[in-house]
């Protein structure tokens, strides 16, 4: 069975093709420069002539769209170029699907916005299907993830708009098989559907995701007021900001919410958690809880632990069904010992701390059972003298009091600062 | 329909042993029937415990075993209920004889052996005083206490304190050693004997089954402090040792898998059920050895009885001791169950007994989790701290627990537990006398250690059915014969009439020997 994809050589494109093949489709790319040799390449361009659909096509996938910010392309040329594909579709009898966006308006803010609106209208009307994805991420980095993955990883800060928009994110993954769904449904024609997170997350959260799970470093927030934002665009003036992306900003801060959920049952399509989806296999889990298994038992053994250990942890989760990790802080990873400041009965009385109270109980089982752990809580065999005795006794009280201080200084926020509330968020 | 056996016997536990041994000598037939499904965990340390724990890699497969059996018991009581090795004696135990609780801890047995596969070892023997009550000739019950005591093998033989308060010097073997703690705390009670008898408070070697000279095939404690993971010279008594020796008696038959459900008369004779099994046994006479929860619903059920029966259990509770002068002692082999015991009197009616503990053989989580500390400086503290402890528990007599027992219409049996009004004044008391006594013997029983505990976490439960000369209805006789149900014997803790603050199995274990002599001279 063929597909036509266009723009197969793009971010959502290359995802795509590879998960196409690998379903037994034959993929045709077309595309303005030849594709990887494991799939056919046809020319194309969105200014040039449609491609010929070969027959016996299944879909024609219409992914390529103009995005550089500069006037490359006039709005009615990938209207038209949009046209010229869903009549080549047409004549081969093989579905179209178009992607489009969620910005996608009849009196959408930006020229984008408006562009894809116009040729959703032109799909639909020749029983073609319509994807309006919400924010696309993982795998590799291009595209506007590419662009927010770099400059977080690039600079200490990210910024907090204020207020903050809230994006519907779908991993690049997740969207492909989501297009591969219209493509076997027989029984879909001239719908839209809306796939993204069914609870929208703050663009904060996005970044914050990014710095936690992609790119792995402490990042700190650094707020920024769509007001003065505004106030700049009035400054510089619209060609500037287009350039400079602001235009960009405000179709995000001007997102309209999707109701997504009615699509993805539709289609049967199950989206992963955000803080999978960041790792670059896309499944963050297993790694996440060996992670925790490493804060935790370096937290109670004072050093770093046998893999051993480590992994008997996370079979021991993996056996209670426990896939996530709880913890949420890269700080933790750094510094095992700033559990201290969980580790006390107000937070782990809390229903957030209870799930990290158990998990400390296996973790101290595991640590303990251990030859690492008979010298860490057995003690000595050798005798010590009394003063040694009472000295190490009377410096654990020290450094045990000292905590206090912190602790009471990070209490109304140390939850939110550390631990993970995303699981619960996901089911 | 002719009985195939002369008794059956429901249990093989501490009772259920001890009442087979008259029977099968007499060349009766008996049949002993046990819910066993599978046995224990083979994770089991291969060498002393300090050792396996420096250097065995395995540990965990013993500690917290291959199917991660502790971590499924996180809040159970007491350590031996995680303990892998012990897994197979708990387990299904309240499903499998339908017992709910409220405010009640219901642990029991279906292990071949009973709860006797995981206990302390503590032994006593109660004098005539506790029969007055019942036309039982107390020298029929002092030929039992030695038979069996003779039989299981006591270490503590010594004159002090405690003799006359455990009775049982006669029989016993020499004492197992002491550690360096629990010697300090001996030398300085010995030193001061003078001043303890007016606070009501005596100190002694703690009388167990456990053995200090070899008996058969069980070797000697090596203080190897494997207790509570599993003795490899089986010097702690189990009554699972004495099947094969029952099984040398011609008219003997075990049966394992076979949990009793319901009992029918039938022809004279009595047949047990197993709602899994398709097979069915019957007896002239049935011997109910259950333990005290099994044996009650399945007396009760047959009966079909639904009123509240009184249930005894020992109010209890844990407390940490600590010597200074001992911090920085070396942490060395010990044994890991009571070594030094003690009777505190409190008022008239109530004397506290407890024993103390070493921390050795002990997993350090459980003094982890209770710390007011996070979990990191514990550890820390307590591996400087707990080679100069000891840990000690306290009982209290029966009546004062306030439990009760209830026949639901769907079968099972409803346990509520409480206590009597006067306990935490009792514990409070005792608390702070142990304090003062302590601190004497140069011991600080820490702040905030003395832990009470939920009414049953003791595992000494007695009374359901009590012996009673003149039984009525939920009562039995001297021979714990149910009233209502002739030929029904209850030989377990169900049928003591009382339960004092001492260890009661030794006690179980003697009445149900009496029983079973009496039930010779009856069935020949």
């Amino acid at each position: 069975m063929k597909l036509l994809i266009t723009g197969a050589t793009g971010y959502i494109g290359q995802q795509l093709t590879a998960l196409a093949s690998t379903r037994g489709f034959d993929v045709i790319c077309a595309t303005r420069r030849p594709c990887s040799t494991a799939y056919s390449w046809v020319p194309y361009d969105l200014l040039g002539p449609a491609p010929d659909c070969p027959s016996g096509a299944k879909a024609i996938i219409h992914l390529a769209a103009d995005t550089s910010t500069g006037a490359h392309m006039s709005a009615d040329d990938e209207v038209q170029a949009a046209q010229a594909l869903i009549q080549s579709a047409h004549q081969a009898s093989a579905k179209f699907i178009f992607i489009s966006s969620q910005t996608a308006d009849p009196a959408a803010s930006s020229v984008y916005g408006l562009t894809k609106w116009r040729i959703e209208q032109a799909v639909l009307a020749a029983g073609g299907s319509v994807i309006r994805p919400g924010q696309v991420y993982g795998g590799p980095e291009f595209g506007l993830f590419g662009v927010l993955a770099k400059s977080v990883r690039q600079f200490p800060f990210f910024p907090v708009f204020m207020p903050a928009p809230r994006i519907q994110p779908i991993h690049v993954d997740d969207l492909a098989v989501s297009i591969l769904a219209v493509v076997d449904r027989d029984d879909i024609n001239g719908e839209i559907f809306n796939v993204g997170a069914v609870q929208p997350i703050t663009f904060t959260h996005f970044l914050k995701s990014i710095a936690l799970y992609r790119v792995q470093a402490i990042r700190f927030p650094f707020p920024v007021p769509v007001v003065l934002l505004r106030a700049l665009v009035l400054l510089l003036g619209q060609t500037i900001s287009t350039r400079l992306g602001l235009e960009r900003i405000f179709s995000l801060i001007n997102l309209p919410l999707m109701n997504t959920e009615s699509s993805l049952t539709k289609l049967g399509i199950e989206l992963r958690p955000i803080s999978h989806g960041m790792h670059r296999s896309g499944h963050g889990q297993r790694r996440l809880l060996i992670q925790e298994a490493v804060v935790l038992l370096s937290y109670l053994l004072k050093k770093p632990a046998r893999i051993s250990l480590i992994s008997r942890y996370v079979r021991v989760l993996e056996r209670a069904n426990k896939t996530c990790s709880i913890m949420a802080s890269r700080l933790l990873v750094r510094w095992p010992i700033l559990l201290t400041l969980l580790d006390n009965p107000n937070i782990l009385k809390t229903p957030q701390g209870k799930e990290l109270s158990w998990r400390l109980q296996v973790a101290l089982s595991i640590a303990e059972a251990s030859t690492q752990g008979a010298t860490t809580f057995i003690g000595t065999v050798q005798p010590r003298s009394f003063a040694c005795a009472i000295a190490a006794l009377g410096f654990t009280l020290v450094k045990e009091l000292a905590w206090h201080i912190p602790k009471l200084v990070v209490r109304p926020f140390v939850c939110r600062l550390f631990l993970n509330s995303e699981p619960a968020r996901d089911v | 329909m002719t009985s195939e056996f002369d008794v059956i016997i429901v249990g093989s536990g501490p009772a259920g042993t001890s009442a087979a041994y008259p029977l099968v000598k007499a060349g009766l037939k008996v049949l002993m029937v046990d819910a066993q499904r599978d046995a224990g965990s083979s994770a089991v340390p291969q060498r002393p415990f300090l050792a396996s724990r420096m250097n065995d890699e395995h540990q965990w497969k013993w500690m917290i075993g291959e199917d991660f059996h502790a971590l499924n018991q996180l809040d159970a009581i007491s350590p031996k209920l995680k303990t892998p090795a012990h897994a197979h004696v708990f387990k299904g135990f309240s499903a499998g004889n339908r017992i709910k609780t409220d405010n009640f801890i219901g642990v029991g047995s279906l292990a071949t052996g009973g709860l006797s596969n995981a206990w302390g070892c503590g032994v006593a023997r109660l004098p005539a005083s506790e029969f007055s009550s019942l036309p039982i000739d107390y020298r029929e019950l002092e030929k039992s206490y030695e038979t069996v005591s003779r039989r299981m093998g006591i270490s503590g033989q010594v004159e002090d304190d405690l003799s006359s308060y455990f009775g049982l010097d006669e029989w016993s073997q020499p004492p197992l050693p002491l550690d360096r703690l629990h010697q300090r705390l001996l030398d300085n009670y010995t030193r001061q004997s003078h001043t303890f008898p007016d606070l009501g408070f005596r100190l002694g070697r703690s009388r167990v089954a456990v053995l200090s000279q070899p008996i058969g095939e069980r070797q000697a404690c090596d203080l190897s402090g494997n207790c509570l993971w599993n003795c490899q010279n089986q010097a702690l008594y189990s009554a699972s040792q004495e099947l094969s020796k029952l099984k040398q008696y011609p008219g003997f038959r075990h049966v394992q898998g076979f949990l009793v459900d319901d009992l029918l008369k039938h022809d004279g004779a009595w047949t047990v059920t197993d709602p899994c099994s398709l097979q069915r046994y019957s007896g002239t006479r049935l011997l109910l050895a259950a333990g005290t929860l099994a044996t009650t619903r399945i007396a009760l059920k047959h009966l079909n009885h639904s009123g509240p029966l009184p249930l005894l259990s020992s109010p209890t509770a844990a407390f940490l001791l600590w010597l200074p002068k001992l911090l920085g002692a070396p942490r060395v082999p010990a044994f890991g169950l009571g070594q030094l015991s003690f009777a505190l009197k409190l008022t008239e009616s109530a004397t506290a007994f407890g024993s103390t503990f070493s921390t050795t053989g002990l997993p350090m989580t459980e003094f982890v989790n209770r710390m007011p500390m996070g979990k990191r400086y514990s550890i820390e503290l307590l591996n400087n701290l707990l080679s100069a402890c000891l840990v000690g528990n306290v009982f209290l007599p029966g009546h004062l627990s306030k439990n009760t027992a209830v026949l639901n219409a769907d079968g099972s049996l409803k346990i509520s537990g409480d206590f009597q009004p006067e306990v935490p004044a009792l514990m409070s008391a005792a608390e702070a006398k142990l304090r003062r006594i302590y601190w004497k013997m140069g011991a600080v029983l820490m702040p905030m250690s003395f832990t009470c505990a939920k009414p049953g976490a003791d595992i000494h439960y007695a009374g359901t059915l009590p012996m009673h000369s003149n039984p009525r209805i939920g009562q039995t006789d001297v021979l714990g014969q149910v009233e209502g149900l002739p030929g029904v014997h209850v030989v377990d803790g169900a049928c003591l009439p009382s339960l004092t603050e001492k260890s009661h199995t030794l006690t179980i274990m003697a009445n149900a020997d009496r029983i079973g002599r009496s039930l010779v001279t009856q069935l020949q």
